[in-house]
Parts: C-alpha cells; sequence; structure tokens
C-alpha cells in the first residue's frame, strides 16, 4: 500500500514550501500529482465574500439570561423523567442483506426487490422502539418492542422488499408502547421530545423487474 | 413481512436537495472591507482559496456547502492571518475549515435519517473510494461523536495528517489525538460487525 504525505504536506508544497522528500514523491505519484494539479488550476475571484457567522448575539443571551436568574428568585426546573440519563440521540443503522451477504448499508447503492434490511438501534434512555411500514398517509406496524437502554441492539425481525409499493421505514423510539393511532400521528408530527424520537428511512431503490 | 417500492419520488427528492453556489447571489453578502487593498485580497485569495477548497470538498462532499464553508474560512483567515508565515497560515486554514466543516456535518447528523442519506445519495465531489468510504463512516458516526473528536477524525482520515500534525493543527497533545483516534476506532468497529441473522 502506498504511503501518500498528508494533504497538509501536499499543500504546503503547493505554497513553495515542503521538504525534498514531499516534493520527490508528488512527481512520481499520480493521486498526489491530481490534487497538486487541482490547486493549480485559476480561481476566479469573487466581487463579494459573506460575512462570517458572529456568536456575540450568543453572549448577549447569556448575559440577558444571567441578569435575569439573578432578579428572580424562584427557579422552576422543567419535569423530567428520572431515567433520562444517557448522553445523545437514538440511532438506527441499516443492514443489507442480498444474494447471502450482509453489509451495513450505506445510503448509496440502490436497494432493489428481494433484499431484506435488519435495524440496529441504540435506544438512549427510550424503552420502547417501534417500526413501521409507511404507504402513503397509512403506517403498518412491522415490529414493536422493548429497547436495551445503552447497547447497541440488533432487531430480531428483518423486513424484504418486494416492489409493491410503500418507500419508507418509520422508527419511533417511545416510553410507552404505541397504538396503531399514535403510530400514525408520530409519522404526521415527527416529533423529538423527551416521549418520543421518531425518524423516517427512505430506502433508495432500483426496480429490478 | 414486506416492504414495497417506489423509485420516482427519491430520485426527485435527490435532485431537490442539490444546492447551487451562492456566492454572488447570497443577500448577506458584502465587500471584505472598504479600506482593504483590493489587490492584495486577490492575490491572497488566489493564492489561498484552492487548498481551502479542495479540503472543504474532501470533507463535505457536496460541492456547494463546501464552496460556502471555504468562502467563509478565507474571509476569516484574510482578517485573522493573513500576515502569518506560510506554514501558520496553512494551520490556521486547517485548523478553521475543519471546525467550520463540523458544525455543518454535525448540522446533518441533526437531520433525520433519511435526509442523511439523500445527502450520501447527492454527494457530487470526486473523491477517492477510501475518502468516501471514511466520509460515509464519519457522518455514520458523527451523531454520537463530540464535536472536537470529529475534528481530529476529519484531519486523520480525511487530510491524511499525522498526530504530530493533527496536534499542531489544533493546539492539543500528541496524547490527546491518539486517545481520541482510539476511540474513533472502538465506534467505526461497533458499526461495522455484522449482525447474525
Amino acid at each position: 500500500m502506498v504511503s501518500h504525505p498528508s494533504y497538509l504536506q501536499l499543500d504546503l508544497l503547493a505554497l513553495g514550501d515542503a521538504s525534498p522528500e514531499v516534493a520527490a514523491h508528488a512527481e512520481a505519484c499520480g493521486a498526489c500529482g491530481a490534487h497538486l494539479g487541482r490547486l493549480a488550476v485559476p480561481v476566479a475571484v469573487p466581487r463579494e465574500l459573506p460575512r462570517p457567522k458572529s456568536r456575540k448575539w450568543l453572549w448577549s443571551l447569556l448575559a440577558l439570561s444571567l441578569s435575569s436568574a439573578a432578579a428572580v428568585t424562584v427557579v422552576v426546573l422543567p419535569r423530567r423523567h428520572p431515567e433520562v440519563t444517557a448522553k445523545g440521540s437514538p440511532s438506527v443503522a441499516v443492514y443489507l442483506r442480498r444474494g447471502g451477504q450482509v453489509s451495513l448499508w450505506d445510503g448509496v447503492h440502490p436497494l432493489q426487490a428481494g433484499d431484506a434490511v435488519q435495524l440496529k438501534v441504540q435506544s438512549f434512555g427510550y424503552s420502547r422502539i417501534t417500526v413501521g411500514a409507511v404507504e402513503s398517509k397509512q403506517v403498518q406496524t412491522l415490529y414493536e418492542g422493548e429497547a436495551q437502554p445503552g447497547t447497541a441492539t440488533l432487531l430480531p425481525q428483518a423486513f424484504t422488499l418486494d416492489g409493491s409499493g410503500g418507500d419508507a421505514l418509520l422508527v419511533v423510539f417511545s416510553r410507552a408502547p404505541l397504538s396503531p393511532e399514535d403510530l400514525r400521528a408520530a409519522r404526521e408530527s415527527l416529533r423529538r421530545d423527551e416521549e418520543l424520537w421518531t425518524t423516517v428511512l427512505d430506502l433508495t431503490k432500483k426496480d429490478s423487474r | 413481512m414486506t416492504l414495497g417500492l417506489r423509485c420516482v419520488e427519491v430520485e426527485e427528492r435527490v435532485r431537490f436537495s442539490r444546492r447551487s453556489s451562492s456566492i454572488d447571489a447570497s443577500g448577506n453578502a458584502r465587500r471584505i472591507s472598504a479600506g482593504d487593498n483590493l489587490q492584495d485580497v486577490e492575490a491572497t485569495y488566489r493564492r489561498y482559496f484552492p487548498l481551502i477548497r479542495e479540503k472543504c470538498r474532501r470533507m463535505l462532499g457536496d460541492a456547494a456547502e463546501a464552496d460556502d464553508v471555504a468562502q467563509e474560512t478565507f474571509v476569516r483567515f484574510w482578517q485573522s492571518a493573513r500576515d502569518k508565515d506560510v506554514r501558520a497560515a496553512s494551520a490556521f486554514i486547517y485548523k478553521t475549515c475543519t471546525r467550520l466543516a463540523v458544525d455543518r456535518i454535525r448540522e446533518r447528523a441533526r437531520r433525520p435519517s433519511s435526509d442523511r442519506l439523500l445527502d450520501e445519495v447527492a454527494d457530487a465531489a470526486p473523491a477517492s473510494d477510501q475518502s468516501l468510504a471514511a466520509r460515509r463512516e464519519l457522518l455514520l458516526v458523527a451523531r454520537t461523536l463530540p464535536g472536537a473528536e470529529l475534528e481530529v477524525a476529519l484531519l486523520s482520515r480525511l487530510d491524511r495528517l499525522t498526530h504530530e500534525e493533527i496536534a499542531e493543527v489544533l493546539g492539543v497533545s500528541d496524547r490527546t489525538v491518539r486517545r481520541a483516534l482510539a476511540r474513533l476506532d472502538e465506534r467505526v468497529a461497533a458499526l461495522r460487525k455484522e449482525p447474525r441473522w
């Protein structure tokens, strides 16, 4: 395997400040030479440039909050569930099985009829997970079960794509079991709060028929 | 249990997810400064902008988003570091646009998963298979990776910087860099584990 210099070293070479070793490598290496070639393409200088984002408003807001807090003697804390201790949001990974091979779906290669997908989820504090197939405005429950807090869990069920319509999976993390009506409401609202965390997975696809 | 397919809708949404470059059309655009020597600005821009843009494209994939970040990086560079020597200037550029890109990547990671997947499909920047794979992996772990560790990950995996170079660019110790990369490897390895089913 070829060991290339870092892009920082190549950029320094383009700016006229690099070691002879880097220069010798770039001379002989097609990939590094291509990078230097892209750097050498002249650029048009724009007439205007965007304003850097300022965070001064954040400090103003903080100062205002502190002054308000000093003036108020009663502090009201939001009601939180005591079991909410894990940091982060839930996550969903999609595994693809095609022709006996299993791989993590990268979201790029198209899925097709006959492919099967299986989900690996991390709940981060929610106790239930529900998966539904979205077809038009309807949601059909495919899986419902307990989520294991703190660990990534592979759901026991795989879903096969059959090419007959419907194109998305609804994944809902919750603190209580969901009725079909709750699931439809979650699809509509895509809520993400202490009670519910919702996401829709659109499966990129290619019709193999 | 079955789940059906439909093709056209997704392809249309992919097209919608592409954004056009907006430097001249931006309502917030402005001249760098009325007092700046225009020739100096242009010379500095021609010298440094290509490497800023290439770095942003390596990190972000989406060409329009990369150009946005590259322009903001250049403005910050012009305002704060244009008089530095080449090595210090390059380090400033790497640090600044990495941090700006981390903001964008974490913003993507907060969006619904379907949008993130479409971002991947819409990826239009030229890149090697290796860097594409690295970018996808980073996108997958971005949701749970702290910002500082994501900066280290980008500099290591996409820019190929050594531990020493990363430490110098970010102003942290070698040990901090090694630990951040070890944690990244653990997260990626967990994702790569194939399920038994």
